[in-house]
């Protein structure tokens, strides 16, 4: 999937998004089995932020069908000093945002869809709307 | 409140958050529910928006996405640790009431009076973030819980509007609006690493948490700074050289704020009660209820009535409210 992505096309989204919701510090994409494709970051390591973003969203999804809430919407980890969002792109690619203890929550959820919906059409696998 | 019981009466009316006509602004409606003595929030929903939260009227804390709120500025700047900050939040009480300011005291993690600073610090610094969003629409909730950690008994609306007023002046006379600065990211220049010796360390701190991808809002969250006093010490740091502002990307969907230039000099000083428009009467009613005096007026003091200072720094336009 990434050899046929532009990276660069990637990053533009994850850009645009940092700079669309107050809070958002870094960001990284990677493959549903916690590969690597693209990463917004500073100080995270992203390669280990990918693999653990793609078992968090595992661990999430088994969850949700384990205690019958219905599918899972998104992971999001409140720590003292901000929060961890994971969420699917398609069911191929996942996108993890870090954010301070200020992340604008409800600006997330607002803009967050598109930038999902032209990512998953970057990665040529738009998800049946 | 005072007065006879008509003008309670008429005042309650005029305070009422169904009355679609009651505050055309954000400032305008936080004057009425202080005549109103009312308690409960206000959410704001610009972008980013936040919540004033309100006990009679006064404002005892603010929260939005654009400012530390005081756990952050307590516990990002190291004074309180992240331990004392979790065993004070399991001491709550259970209920929508519990008091994390009040435990914190109790529990000797903070002191009182420090504590107050703190807060009215936070406060001062998410208004005038509030300020620097985007217009949008507001809710007004009764029933809402009280934030945990507030300033009591609060702060006259009135006083908010000046002190925010004064910090957007003040930034904007230093040759950086703040609504433009918002936007700024910010790297340290090149010669900052050489001329780091006569620096004081604040500005160090800064210049080290400066990445390129922080804004003075991420900085004062990094940092556990207020984003008022950040963006003075940046002006003041630009003003050494030592910052290189990062071009800042065309906001999405136009600029972020309508910022009109304060008047230069320090806020009109407001002496009395300011007029206020109520539904079904010609003339502005000032804050007793009695038909404002400026009517009466003629001459250059009436010339000279203070502006409503809400209206040259609170833009939020009304699109909806409601009182769930």
């Amino acid at each position: 999937m990434s050899s046929q992505t532009s990276p660069a096309a990637v990053l533009a989204q994850l850009k645009s998004l940092r700079e669309r919701v107050m809070g958002i510090a870094e960001s990284v994409v990677s493959t549903a089995d916690g590969l690597l494709v693209a990463a917004d970051t500073a100080a995270v390591h992203p390669e280990s932020a990918a693999a653990l973003s793609a078992a968090m969203l595992g661990l999430g999804q088994r969850t949700a069908a384990e205690v019958g809430l219905g599918g899972l919407r998104d992971v999001v980890t409140r720590c003292n000093g901000g929060y961890v969002v994971v969420l699917a792109i398609g069911d191929r690619a996942l996108l993890m945002i870090l954010g301070d203890e200020g992340l604008d929550l409800a600006g997330l959820y607002r803009e967050s869809p598109a930038t999902i919906r032209r990512l998953g059409e970057l990665f040529g696998a738009v998800p049946a709307v | 409140m005072t007065g006879a019981p008509g003008g309670a009466d008429r005042s309650w009316r005029s305070a009422d958050p169904s009355d679609p006509s009651a505050a055309r602004n954000v400032p305008a409606l936080l004057l009425t529910l202080r005549k109103a003595e009312f308690t409960g929030s206000i959410v704001v929903a610009s972008t980013p928006g936040g919540t004033i939260h309100l006990e009679r009227g006064l404002i005892t804390a603010i929260e939005t996405p654009g400012a530390p709120a005081v756990g952050t500025l307590l516990l990002r700047s190291g004074r309180i640790a992240e331990a004392d900050w979790t065993a004070a939040v399991a001491d709550l009480p259970s209920g929508a009431h519990g008091d994390l300011g009040a435990v914190l005291v109790a529990r000797g993690t903070i002191g009182a009076a420090e504590l107050e600073t703190v807060c009215a610090s936070a406060l001062f610094d998410a208004a005038f973030a509030l300020v620097l969003s985007r217009p949008g629409g507001w809710q007004v909730a009764e029933a809402d819980a009280p934030a945990r950690i507030a300033l009591r008994p609060g702060i006259e609306p009135r006083r908010l509007f000046e002190e925010t007023a004064r910090r957007v002046s003040l930034l904007t006379r230093l040759g950086s609006p703040p609504g433009a600065l918002a936007r700024v990211r910010i790297r340290p220049a090149g010669q900052a690493g050489a001329a780091t010796a006569g620096i004081p360390a604040r500005y160090r701190e800064l210049l080290a948490a400066a990445t390129g991808r922080r804004t003075a809002r991420d900085l004062g969250f990094a940092l556990g700074r207020g984003v008022f006093a950040v963006m003075l010490d940046l002006v003041r740091m630009d003003a050494r050289h030592l910052l290189h502002r990062e071009p800042a990307p065309a906001a999405p969907g136009g600029p972020a704020i309508g910022l009109r230039t304060p008047p230069a000099g320090p806020p009109p000083g407001v002496t009395g009660p300011l007029p206020r428009r109520i539904p079904g009467r010609r003339a502005p009613v000032g804050a007793d209820g009695t038909p404002e005096r400026r009517a009466e007026r003629t001459g250059p003091s009436a010339q000279a009535a203070p502006p409503v200072p809400t209206e040259s720094t609170w833009q939020t336009e009304k699109t909806e409210k409601s009182a769930p």
